[in-house]
C-alpha cells in the first residue's frame, strides 16, 4: 500500500512473532511526479524517478518475501508516507535494507539500471524488545550510478525525518534564458534529464545507446529547423573564405551518382520558395563546414547531449520527437532511399521505383516538437529532429561504455573535445534519422560515427546536414 | 459537462475509506483485481472515468504501477455530491510495465476475418477472374506457387520459365506504342530469386499461340519484366507469373511507352484519420498514450452511484480478456468479461451494499499461464542401423502463456517485432536438435520422398565463403554417407520439404509462437530473454554466426555438427534445446506476416498464428552461422519465400505434449 509501506518482514520464520520494529522512513531530493491527482504544471521539470525497490536482507542474503516495489510521488514524501517496517525476528545486528530509486518503465520490468539508480544499502540498528525504533534513510540525486553502503552498510540517521526534501535537487530546476531567441530559434531552458535509450541495444555492433546517464543542461537556443540551402545562400560570402564547400548538386536525379541527392547548386535556381532547391537541408556538408556555418552566425553545432534533449521532449522521455510509435510515411521524412541493399537502408516510403531524397523543411505532421510557454501555448516547434536529414553534433564519436561516457553521478553540460586516439580518422557523432533510413534511427537516442570530412567508411554524405546552438545565458 | 456536476472520482488506496469518508455523499468503493501474475502480465492498472453514454465525456483518467503483488487487488472510490443517481463508466486496463502506445483518439477496430489474396489453379480460373487493369493504374494480384499458362519462346524467355499465374485484361483504345511492367513482384528486398518474373501478351487469355509479345528481364541485373510494343485498338492479355516454384505478389502497370518513367510520385495523400477523440473534460491535457492492447486486459463497467448510500463494487480483470481490446464507442460499449475474442455489451456493475475492500488477491491463479506438463512422454536418442547418432531425441517444453514478440525490436521494417500480444501455447514435444543429414538419410531409407527436388546435394567439398544463399555449395547433404557430414544439420531444403519430412517423422514443423515460447519462454519463469540463454550479447563461442562471407564476425568455418562444442552448451534454452539461436534458421508453420497484419488478430490468446494457403513468405525463426550478430535475437520474425531452399534455413521438428 502505499501511505504507509509498512512491510513487517520476519526475517527469521519461527512463526513470525516479532518481539521489536523497525521502522525505515525514506526521503529524497529527487525530482518525482507530483501528488496523485494533482493538476499537472507545464512549468515543473520532469520527474526523473518514480519507483523505489526495497530488499530487506540478512547476513547479506536475501530474506524469502523481502522485496518491495512501490510507486512513490511528491505527495508521499511530502506527507511523510514513504515509510516501512521491519521486524526482525533475531537481533544479530546483520539485517540490512537495499534501496533502490529509479524510473520503472526504463526498467524494462527487470532490474533497475545501475547508472540510473539511487542506491544505497543501509545497516539497521539493534532493537530492545517490544521496542519500536525508527530510522531515516536520504537518497541523493548527487550519488546516482553509485551503490552506497556496499560493502559496508551505512548507518541511518536516527529518528523520523523532517520535512521533505523532495525536488530539491537543483539540478532539475527549469533554467530560462536570459535573452530573447533570434528569428527561427527556440529557447531550451536548462534542465535535467536521462541520456540514453533502453531499446537501442543489440542492433548495430559498437552504437548501443541503452547506458543511461543523468545530464544537466545549461539554457540554449536551437534552431528552428535544419539549415536551408536558401541560409546557406544567405551567408554563402562570409563562408567562402572560412573553407566552407558544400558540395553541389550535379542537376541529376540519377539514384546510382551520390550527388544527385546534394541538395545545394550553384546552377540557376527557380524564385519559388516552395522549390526544394531553397528550402530543403542543406546536406552534402562536411563536419567542418557545417561548424563553421555555425560559428559564422555565431553559434556552433549542438553537443550531443542538447541535441537528445530537444528530441526526446526535454525529460519527457520520448523514444521519437512525437512518441514513443515508430512512424508512418506521413509522420516523418523516412524510407525514401534504397540505393544500397544493405539493412540499415529502407525504401517503405518510396513511391514506384523514385529514389526520393530530403524534403523541404516541416512537411511531414508529427516530427515537430512544440516550444510552450508557461500557460502550455506553443511558441513554435521544431521540426524534422526525427528524419530529413541526419545532423552533425560537436560530439567525438565515443562508445557508450567509454570511460568519459559510464562515470557514476551527475554529467553537466558533457561533450566530447578529443577523439579517440584509437581511431585513424576524426570520427564525429550524427544524431537523427534521414530520408534513406528505417525508423530505428529516428529516436531521439540513436547515436551514429560519422568521420569528420568525408563519407569512407561511414556514412554518405548526402545524408547529413545539421542545425545550430547558440548559449543561452 | 461541468466538472462539479458530473460525477467526481477519487482514487486512492487502501485507506479510501478514510481518505474520501463523506457520509451524504454517494460512494461505491471500486475494487479491482486480477488472476494474472504481477507485475509480468499486470504492472499497471490504468482507470479511465468517462460520464455515461450518450455523451461519453472523459474526464479523469490515472495510471498506478503495481508492481508489487501486495497491491493487489486496487480499490478507488466513486462519488457523488449531488442528489439523485449518477451514472460513470468505468475503464480498467490491467498492463505491464512500459507496454503502451500512442493516444491517438479511440482506435478500436473490429477484428476483421483475415482473407487471403485469391490466387487461381487453372487457366479457367484465372482467365475467368482476370481484372481489368486500367492505364497508368497499378493492380497487385497474387499467384499461387504452380503454374498454370503456358509460354511460347520468344526473346529472351524460353522454357524452363515458368509462366503466369496472375492475369489482366487491358483495354487499347488508341494505337500506340505501349510499355508494360512488372513494377513489382513481392518479396522483394532486391534478391533477384524473389521477383524473378516474367510477362507476356496475348490477344485470347486462355491461348498461348496468342502470344504477342514476351519478355523474362527487363535488364542485366534487373529481373522484373518490361514490354514495350505497339498495339492495334482492342482487347488484349497481360499474363504474368515467376520463374520459381513459390507464390508471389505481381504488380503489373502499363502506359503509353512516350510517358515518363518513373512516374512522377503520386502526391502524398490526407494524413489518415486517426482515432476518434472522445472529449475530454479533465484537467491538463489527456494523456498522451494507453495500454497496448495487445497486452491489456481491458474491461468496461457502468458504477452506478446513488446519493446517500455506499457500496462496492469488485471487478476481475480475467487472463482470458489478454489482448481483447474493449470497443468504447460502438454500439454503447462492449468489452471482454471472461472470453478471449468475445466482447459482452456493457452492463452495470453489480453493487454490495456497504464498503468492503477485503479478499484475499486471486492473482497467479489463471490457468492459461500455469506450466501445461507433457503427457506424453518425448523420444529418446535413437541411431541408425548402423550405429550413427541421429540426434533425433525430444525435450518436453510445458506450455504457458506469454508475450509473442518484442518491444525491443522496433523500427526496422521486415525485422520490427510489434505489436506484441499475449499467446497461450500449448505443451510440446520439441527436437532436441536440428535435424541432421543422418537423421534424413534415415528417413529416406524407411521410405521418405520429398515432395520436391529439395533438400539439394552437395557432392563437392564444402565451401562457406559464398554470398549468395541459393548457393549449393554450402549445403550440406551429399549422395552417400560421408564422415563429415552426417552430424551437420540438413539444410538447402524447401519448407514443403520440412514440413513432409516431420510429418514422415510423426511430428510437424513448430509453429511460429511454439518456437518463440521453446526459445526465449520456457522454463524462465514469466520473464522473456532476447536470445535463448539468456540476455547476455552473442559471442563467437556461444553460439554459430558470423562464419560465413555473408558476416566474418568469427571464424570462416562455417557450420558445425549439432552437438558440438561449445556452440552445444553456449547456444541452448534454458529446458536444453540446442542451435535455436545459431547454426541454422529453422522453417516454422506459419505465413509470415507483419505483426500489424489482422491475419495475427483473429483468435486472441489461445489460437495466435497465420496461415494461408499460398503463402508468399513463411516463418523462418532464429539466426543462422552466416548472419550478423544481432539477427541471433530470437523475437525477430524473419521469413523467406518457402519454395526456395537455401544454405542458411534448416530443419527441427515439433509436435504436440499430448498424446494423438
Amino acid at each position: 500500500v502505499r501511505e504507509t509501506v509498512l512491510a513487517a518482514v520476519c526475517v527469521v520464520g519461527l512463526g513470525c512473532q516479532p518481539t521489536s520494529e523497525i521502522i525505515v522512513h525514506v526521503d529524497t531530493d529527487a525530482p518525482v511526479p507530483v501528488r496523485a491527482g494533482a493538476p499537472p504544471d507545464p512549468t515543473r521539470p520532469a520527474w526523473l524517478f518514480d519507483r523505489l525497490r526495497v530488499d530487506v536482507l540478512a547476513g547479506g542474503q536475501p530474506v524469502p518475501g523481502g522485496r518491495r516495489d512501490f510507486e512513490v510521488d511528491e505527495g508521499l514524501f511530502a506527507d511523510g508516507r514513504v515509510s516501512f517496517g521491519v521486524a526482525p525476528r533475531v537481533d544479530d545486528g546483520s539485517v540490512t535494507v537495499r534501496l533502490r530509486l529509479f524510473r520503472g518503465d526504463h526498467a524494462l520490468g527487470g532490474e533497475p539500471r545501475p547508472g540510473a539508480t539511487l542506491d544505497t544499502t543501509l545497516a539497521l540498528p539493534s532493537v530492545d524488545a517490544s521496542a519500536v525504533a525508527h530510522v531515516t534513510a536520504h537518497l541523493h540525486v548527487e550519488d546516482v550510478g553509485r551503490a552506497l553502503g556496499v560493502p559496508d552498510p551505512l548507518v541511518p540517521d536516527v529518528g523520523p525525518p523532517g520535512p521533505s526534501e523532495v525536488g530539491s535537487w537543483p539540478g532539475a530546476r527549469v533554467v530560462p534564458c536570459t535573452s530573447a531567441p533570434r528569428p527561427g530559434e527556440a529557447c531550451i531552458p536548462g534542465g535535467a534529464y536521462w541520456m540514453g535509450d533502453p531499446i537501442i541495444r543489440g542492433y548495430a555492433t559498437g552504437q548501443d545507446a541503452d547506458r543511461e546517464r543523468l545530464v544537466v543542461l545549461s539554457p540554449f537556443f536551437v534552431q528552428l529547423h535544419e539549415v536551408t540551402v536558401d541560409d546557406v545562400r544567405a551567408h554563402y560570402p562570409q563562408l567562402q573564405n572560412g573553407g566552407f564547400l558544400p558540395a553541389d548538386w550535379n542537376g541529376s536525379s540519377d539514384p546510382n551518382t551520390y550527388d544527385s541527392w546534394c541538395t545545394y547548386t550553384q546552377m540557376p535556381i527557380a524564385a519559388d520558395p516552395t522549390d526544394v532547391r531553397h528550402n530543403a537541408p542543406a546536406n552534402c556538408v562536411d563536419f567542418e563546414s557545417a561548424e563553421r556555418y555555425c560559428k559564422v552566425i555565431g553559434g556552433d553545432l549542438p553537443t550531443e547531449a542538447q541535441w537528445e534533449f530537444v528530441a526526446s521532449g526535454r525529460g519527457a522521455e520520448r523514444a521519437y520527437p512525437w512518441g514513443g510509435d515508430d512512424p508512418s510515411c506521413f509522420d516523418a521524412v523516412w524510407g525514401r532511399g534504397g540505393l544500397g541493399l544493405t539493412l540499415y537502408t529502407a525504401t517503405d516510403c518510396r513511391a514506384d521505383e523514385n529514389v526520393q531524397g530530403p524534403l523541404a523543411i516541416g512537411k511531414r505532421a508529427r516530427d515537430r516538437v512544440p516550444v510552450t510557454d508557461a500557460s502550455g501555448g506553443v511558441l513554435a516547434e521544431i521540426v524534422d529532429l526525427g528524419g530529413n536529414v541526419s545532423e552533425w553534433t560537436r560530439d567525438y564519436f565515443l562508445t557508450q561504455d567509454d570511460d568519459y561516457w559510464s562515470q557514476p553521478g551527475v554529467y553537466l553540460d558533457p561533450v566530447v573535445t578529443t577523439h579517440d586516439p584509437a581511431t585513424v580518422t576524426q570520427v564525429r557523432v550524427i544524431r537523427g534519422g534521414n530520408w534513406v533510413d528505417p525508423p530505428i534511427f529516428l529516436r531521439a537516442g540513436e547515436r551514429r560515427p560519422a568521420t569528420q570530412r568525408d563519407s569512407v567508411g561511414y556514412y554518405v554524405f548526402y545524408e547529413v546536414g545539421f542545425r545550430c546552438v547558440r548559449p543561452g545565458l | 459537462v461541468g466538472r462539479e456536476a458530473a460525477v467526481a472520482a477519487a482514487l486512492a488506496l487502501a485507506a479510501a475509506a478514510a481518505a474520501c469518508s463523506a457520509p451524504p455523499f454517494g460512494e461505491v468503493l471500486v475494487v479491482a483485481d486480477t488472476d494474472v501474475a504481477v507485475p509480468a502480465f499486470a504492472g499497471r492498472l490504468r482507470v479511465d472515468l468517462y460520464t455515461a453514454s450518450p455523451s461519453n465525456d472523459w474526464y479523469e483518467s490515472r495510471d498506478i504501477a503495481t508492481p508489487d503483488p501486495a497491491t493487489w487487488p486496487l480499490s478507488f472510490s466513486v462519488y457523488t455530491d449531488a442528489p439523485g443517481e449518477k451514472r460513470v463508466r468505468v475503464r480498467l486496463r490491467a498492463y505491464p510495465e512500459g507496454a503502451v502506445r500512442d493516444y491517438l483518439g479511440e482506435r478500436f477496430a473490429p477484428p476483421s476475418a483475415f482473407v487471403e489474396p485469391p490466387s487461381a489453379h487453372s487457366l479457367d480460373e484465372l482467365c475467368a477472374n482476370a481484372p481489368l487493369l486500367p492505364r497508368a493504374q497499378l493492380l497487385t494480384q497474387r499467384r499461387a506457387a504452380a503454374p498454370v499458362t503456358e509460354l511460347v519462346p520468344q526473346a529472351d524467355c524460353a522454357p524452363p520459365t515458368r509462366a503466369g499465374s496472375v492475369a489482366a485484361r487491358i483495354d487499347v483504345t488508341v494505337g500506340a506504342t505501349y510499355r508494360f511492367d512488372v513494377v513489382d513482384g513481392s518479396p522483394t528486398g532486391g534478391t533477384p530469386h524473389f521477383a524473378d518474373t516474367t510477362l507476356l501478351l496475348r490477344a485470347d487469355c486462355k491461348n498461348a499461340a496468342t502470344q504477342l509479345a514476351c519478355n523474362d528481364d527487363r535488364a542485366p541485373g534487373d529481373v522484373r519484366s518490361r514490354l514495350v510494343t505497339w498495339l492495334d485498338p482492342g482487347t488484349y492479355w497481360l499474363v504474368s507469373g515467376g520463374k520459381y516454384s513459390n507464390a508471389n505478389d505481381i504488380t503489373l502497370r502499363w502506359d503509353d511507352a512516350s510517358a515518363l518513367w518513373p512516374p512522377a510520385p503520386p502526391p502524398m495523400p490526407a494524413l489518415p484519420a486517426p482515432g476518434v477523440f472522445v472529449p475530454w473534460i479533465g484537467d491538463g491535457p489527456p494523456p498522451a498514450t494507453e495500454p497496448a492492447p495487445g497486452l491489456a486486459i481491458d474491461r468496461i463497467v457502468d458504477v452506478r452511484v446513488r446519493y446517500g448510500t455506499r457500496a462496492t463494487a469488485r471487478i476481475l480483470l480475467g487472463g482470458e480478456c489478454l489482448g481483447t481490446q474493449a470497443d468504447l464507442l460502438g454500439g454503447g460499449g462492449a468489452s471482454c468479461v471472461d472470453t478471449a475474442g468475445v466482447r459482452a455489451p456493457v452492463a452495470d456493475a453489480r453493487l454490495d451494499d456497504g464498503i468492503d475492500r477485503g479478499g484475499a488477491s486471486v492473482q497467479g491463479r489463471w490457468n492459461g499461464a500455469q506450466a501445461q506438463p507433457c503427457t506424453a512422454a518425448p523420444r529418446a536418442a535413437g541411431t541408425a542401423p548402423d550405429g550413427t547418432p541421429l540426434h533425433d531425441e525430444e525435450i518436453c517444453v510445458p506450455g504457458g502463456a506469454f508475450k509473442l514478440g518484442d518491444a525491443r525490436l522496433v523500427g526496422l521494417p521486415g525485422f520490427s517485432a510489434v505489436p506484441e500480444q499475449v499467446a497461450v501455447v500449448p505443451a510440446q514435444r520439441v527436437d532436441k536438435y536440428e535435424l541432421t543429414v543422418a537423421r534424413y538419410r534415415d528417413a529416406v531409407r524407411r521410405g521418405f520422398v520429398s515432395p520436391d527436388a529439395s533438400p539439394f546435394i552437395n557432392d563437392g567439398a564444402l565451401n562457406w565463403l559464398d554470398v549468395d544463399i541459393y548457393s549449393t555449395r554450402s549445403c550440406t547433404l551429399s549422395s552417400a554417407a560421408a564422415p563429415d557430414r552426417e552430424a551437420l544439420p540438413l539444410n538447402c531444403v524447401s519448407w514443403q520439404a520440412a514440413r513432409a519430412l516431420c510429418q514422415f517423422l510423426g511430428s510437424d514443423l513448430a509453429t511460429h509462437v511454439g518456437w518463440e515460447w521453446a526459445a526465449l519462454g520456457a522454463g524462465r519463469s514469466g520473464t522473456k530473454v532476447l536470445y535463448p540463454w539468456g540476455d547476455d550479447a552473442p559471442t563467437c563461442s556461444r553460439a554459430q554466426y558470423g562464419r560465413g562471407a555473408l558476416s566474418i564476425d568469427c571464424a570462416l568455418t562455417g557450420l558445425q555438427p549439432v552437438a558440438a562444442e561449445p556452440w552445444a552448451s553456449g547456444d541452448v534454452t534454458a529446458l536444453g534445446i540446442v542451435g535455436m539461436a545459431g547454426s541454422l534458421g529453422e522453417w516454422a508453420l506459419d505465413s509470415a506476416l507483419e505483426y500489424s497484419s489482422p491475419c495475427w488478430w483473429q483468435h486472441p490468446l489461445r489460437g495466435v498464428g497465420c496461415q494461408e494457403t499460398e503463402s508468399v513468405q513463411r516463418s523462418a525463426r532464429g539466426g543462422a552461422w552466416g548472419v550478423e550478430r544481432w539477427e541471433l535475437r530470437a523475437a525477430i520474425p524473419l521469413r523467406f519465400p518457402p519454395g526456395e531452399p537455401q544454405f542458411l534455413q534448416g530443419v527441427r521438428c515439433a509436435r504436440p505434449g499430448a498424446p494423438p
